[in-house]
C-alpha cells in the first residue's frame, strides 16, 4: 500500500480567497489509517472491491481539492464518509442504468463468488437484504451499525436531521425484520 | 442491541473482513497538481471524468440509452502518468466553427425529432424553424433515442432496443431515407459520429496494451461495432476532454488542474483551472471556455487565462443525487435577451433542467413558462429562443411535447408533440 502521493507536502498550505491559510491535516496519514476502512465501508453498499477502490480513490482525489476540508482531520473524515455514500450511490446507479435497458453483466458489479461463499448464509441473508431497502436506508444502517457513528454524527454525514436519522433506522430495522423473517 | 441489531453488525463485519490490504489493486492516488497531465497515477481511468462532444440532448439521450454509455466504466488496470511532450507556450488561441457544407441549408433552429403515437412505432421527422414538419421514416422497436445529428446535418443516428433480442444503432439519411444498421450486443462508449458526413462513429475502446482508452473510428454499417479493437486510435483521453476547433483543425480542451488545448499529444496553450480542478464543458467564445469547478460555471479565457463566474451553485441541490453533474447540477449555460439561463442535470426523475440567474448569480429554477412544465430537456437554443423538450414523468422514454420558448418576444410555442427524443441545431459555439 502506498502513501499519498510522494509529491504532497504533508502540511498543505490551502489558498483560501486572497490570503493563505496553514492547515494542519496529513492527508497521508489519512490516507495510512482509513484507506482500507473506507474501501470496506463501500463495499458494504457496492458489494464490489474494485469498484469500492474507485469510490474511496475519487473521493481521496476530492479531498485534496477541496481545500476547505482540510482544516481539521475531523471535518476531512467526515468529508470522505460523505464523498464515499455519494459515490457508492452514483455507481449503483450507474449500474441500474446499465441494467435498465441492457442485459449485460457489467465485470464490476457482481462480487466475486468467493466473497459469497466465505460469508456464514444468515449474514449472506441479511446483507441481500438490506440491498433491497432504500438507499437511504442502507446509508444510515451502514452508518449506525459498521461505521458506529452516533445519531448526530450520522445525521451532520447525511444531511438530515437527528429525528430523520432515529426515524430511518427504526423503520429500516423493522423493514429488515419482517424481510428475515418472511424469507425463512 | 436487538437480535437483528446484532445479526446486522456481525453480518457487515463479516462482509467487510473479507476485503484486506492484499485485496486492493490500486496504489495512492497523486495530489492533481501538475499544470498540464491531469492524469492520476494508479487512478484507473473514469469515464465519468470525461466531457463530451455529444450535444446536450444526445447525452441524454445516450444516458438513456443505457448501452452506449458515457458514464462511469471502471477498468482494473492502471495508468500510467501521461507527460507531455513539450510545455504549454503562453495561451493566445481562437476557436473557430468547422466549414461544413449543411445538407438543406439547415442551420439553427431545425430539430430532428423521434416521435410515437404508438409503443412499439418510432417516427423520424424533420421540422424547420417555422414549424414545417417533413416525415422521414418509422421505425419498430420498444425503445428509441437519438443519438447524434452529423453536422452536415445529412445523417441521424438512432438507437433502438427490443425487450427481447439485440439492440441495434441506426443511421438514416435525412436526403435518400436509406438506413444502416449495426447491430449492439454489449456495452458500449459511443461519442457521436466522427465524420461531419456522419459515415463514422467515434467509439471508445481499451487500448490493446491494456494502458488507457483511445477513441477508435469505426465505419457506419461496418459491423465493427462490436469489436473491441480499435481500427484507429484518434487520441489518447486523458481527464475531461471535449472536441473543438482551431484554425479548422480538431483539438482536445482538457480539465483537471489546468485547462489546456491539445492537437495529438502537443500542447497548444494552457491556462490554470479557476478553482483548483475543473471539467470543460464547451467552448463558450473564440477565446473562451466554459468550465465546471466547484465555484460553478465559469468562463476561462485564452487572453490572459482570467475567469468570469457565470453561475453560483444551485442551492437547491444539496447533495449529487445521481442525476445531476457532480458537484451541483450544472451542465451548460446560454444568454438569450440579455438574461443567463442555466441547464441543470440530465431530464430525469426531479431535475429542473431550466434556472435563470438573479442578481447574485445563484440559480433560480424555472418550473414551469406559459403554465408549460418545462422540467425536461433544452434540445438546443438559437440566438433567440431555447427549445424545451417537456418530458411526462420526468424521464427520456415517455413522450412529450417540443416548445420554442422566446424571451424577448414572450411567447411558448408547440413545435411538436408526441416526441420522444430531439436535437435542434443552435448557435455557433451553443454546443
Amino acid at each position: 500500500m502506498g502513501t499519498f502521493a510522494e509529491s504532497v507536502p504533508q502540511h498543505v498550505g490551502a489558498a483560501v480567497g486572497t490570503g493563505v491559510m496553514a492547515v494542519s491535516v496529513d492527508i497521508d496519514a489519512l490516507y495510512r489509517d482509513h484507506h482500507l476502512r473506507l474501501v470496506r465501508m463501500a463495499v458494504l453498499l457496492v458489494d464490489s472491491t474494485p469498484a469500492a477502490e474507485d469510490v474511496v480513490q475519487d473521493a481521496f482525489l476530492g479531498l485534496h481539492r477541496r481545500a476547505e476540508a482540510l482544516r481539521d482531520p475531523d471535518a476531512a473524515l467526515a468529508y470522505l464518509r460523505r464523498a464515499v455514500l455519494n459515490g457508492a450511490k452514483d455507481a449503483l446507479r450507474r449500474r441500474r442504468t446499465v441494467r435498465a435497458h441492457l442485459s449485460i453483466v457489467e465485470p464490476d458489479s457482481a462480487p466475486a463468488a468467493d466473497e459469497n461463499v466465505m460469508l456464514a448464509d444468515e449474514h449472506s441473508r441479511v446483507l441481500a437484504e438490506v440491498r433491497r431497502l432504500p438507499l437511504r436506508d442502507q446509508q444510515v444502517l451502514l452508518l449506525r451499525y459498521w461505521s458506529e457513528l452516533s445519531e448526530n454524527e450520522i445525521a451532520e454525514t447525511l444531511g438530515v436531521s437527528r429525528g430523520t436519522v432515529k426515524s430511518t433506522a427504526s423503520r429500516a430495522l423493522d423493514k429488515l425484520q419482517r424481510a428475515m423473517e418472511a424469507s425463512r | 442491541m436487538t437480535d437483528i441489531e446484532n445479526l446486522l453488525r456481525d453480518a457487515y463485519r463479516a462482509r467487510a473482513d473479507l476485503v484486506t490490504e492484499d485485496d486492493l489493486t490500486l496504489g495512492a492516488p497523486e495530489a492533481p497538481a501538475g499544470p498540464v497531465s491531469d492524469q492520476k497515477v494508479g487512478s484507473r481511468p473514469s469515464m465519468r471524468r470525461f466531457a463530451l462532444p455529444l450535444t446536450v440532448a444526445a447525452t441524454v439521450a445516450a444516458l438513456a440509452a443505457g448501452a452506449v454509455i458515457l458514464a462511469s466504466r471502471s477498468t482494473h488496470k492502471t495508468t500510467p502518468p501521461v507527460v507531455d511532450p513539450t510545455p504549454a507556450p503562453p495561451a493566445q488561441i481562437t476557436f473557430t466553427v468547422p466549414k461544413v457544407n449543411t445538407w438543406h441549408n439547415i442551420g439553427p433552429g431545425w430539430t430532428v425529432a423521434l416521435t410515437s403515437s404508438a409503443k412499439t412505432t418510432f417516427t423520424l421527422v424533420l421540422v424547420d424553424p417555422s414549424g414545417a414538419r417533413t416525415t422521414i421514416t418509422t421505425l419498430h422497436s420498444d425503445y428509441g433515442q437519438i443519438l447524434d445529428w452529423s453536422q452536415n446535418r445529412q445523417r441521424v443516428a438512432v438507437f433502438l432496443a427490443p425487450k427481447t433480442g439485440n439492440a441495434s444503432l441506426v443511421v438514416i439519411d435525412l436526403a435518400s431515407h436509406s438506413q444502416t444498421s449495426d447491430a449492439l450486443s454489449g456495452i458500449y462508449q459511443f461519442q457521436g459520429f466522427n465524420d461531419p458526413e456522419g459515415t463514422s462513429y467515434d467509439k471508445v475502446v481499451d487500448n490493446p496494451s491494456g494502458h488507457g482508452q483511445s477513441i477508435a473510428v469505426v465505419p457506419v454499417g461496418s459491423a465493427k461495432l462490436t469489436s473491441t479493437t480499435p481500427t484507429h486510435t484518434l487520441q489518447t483521453l486523458q481527464g475531461s476532454a471535449i472536441v473543438a476547433y482551431v484554425n479548422g483543425r480538431p483539438v482536445t480542451i482538457s480539465g483537471g488542474a489546468s485547462i489546456a488545448v491539445r492537437s495529438g499529444a502537443r500542447v497548444l496553450a494552457s491556462v490554470p483551472s479557476p478553482g483548483g480542478s475543473c471539467a470543460p464543458v464547451r467552448v463558450w467564445s473564440t477565446r473562451s471556455v466554459l468550465v465546471l469547478c466547484s465555484t460553478g460555471l465559469v468562463t476561462v479565457s485564452f487572453d490572459g487565462g482570467h475567469s468570469v463566474l457565470v453561475s453560483k451553485p444551485d442551492p437547491g441541490i444539496k447533495e449529487n443525487d445521481g442525476t445531476m453533474n457532480y458537484p451541483y447540477g450544472l451542465s451548460d449555460a446560454v444568454t438569450l435577451n440579455g438574461q443567463t439561463y442555466v441547464i441543470e442535470g440530465p431530464p430525469c426523475g426531479s431535475a429542473y433542467p431550466v434556472a435563470r440567474l438573479d442578481s447574485n448569480l445563484v440559480p433560480r429554477r424555472v418550473g414551469s413558462l406559459h403554465g408549460v412544465d418545462v422540467s425536461g430537456a433544452v434540445t438546443g437554443a438559437t440566438d433567440k429562443a431555447l427549445y424545451l423538450l417537456q418530458i411526462h414523468g420526468g424521464c427520456p422514454s415517455d413522450t412529450g411535447t417540443l416548445y420554442r420558448y422566446d424571451p424577448a418576444a414572450n411567447t411558448m410555442t408547440t413545435v411538436l408533440s408526441g416526441v420522444t427524443a430531439a436535437i435542434t441545431v443552435s448557435q455557433p459555439f451553443f454546443r
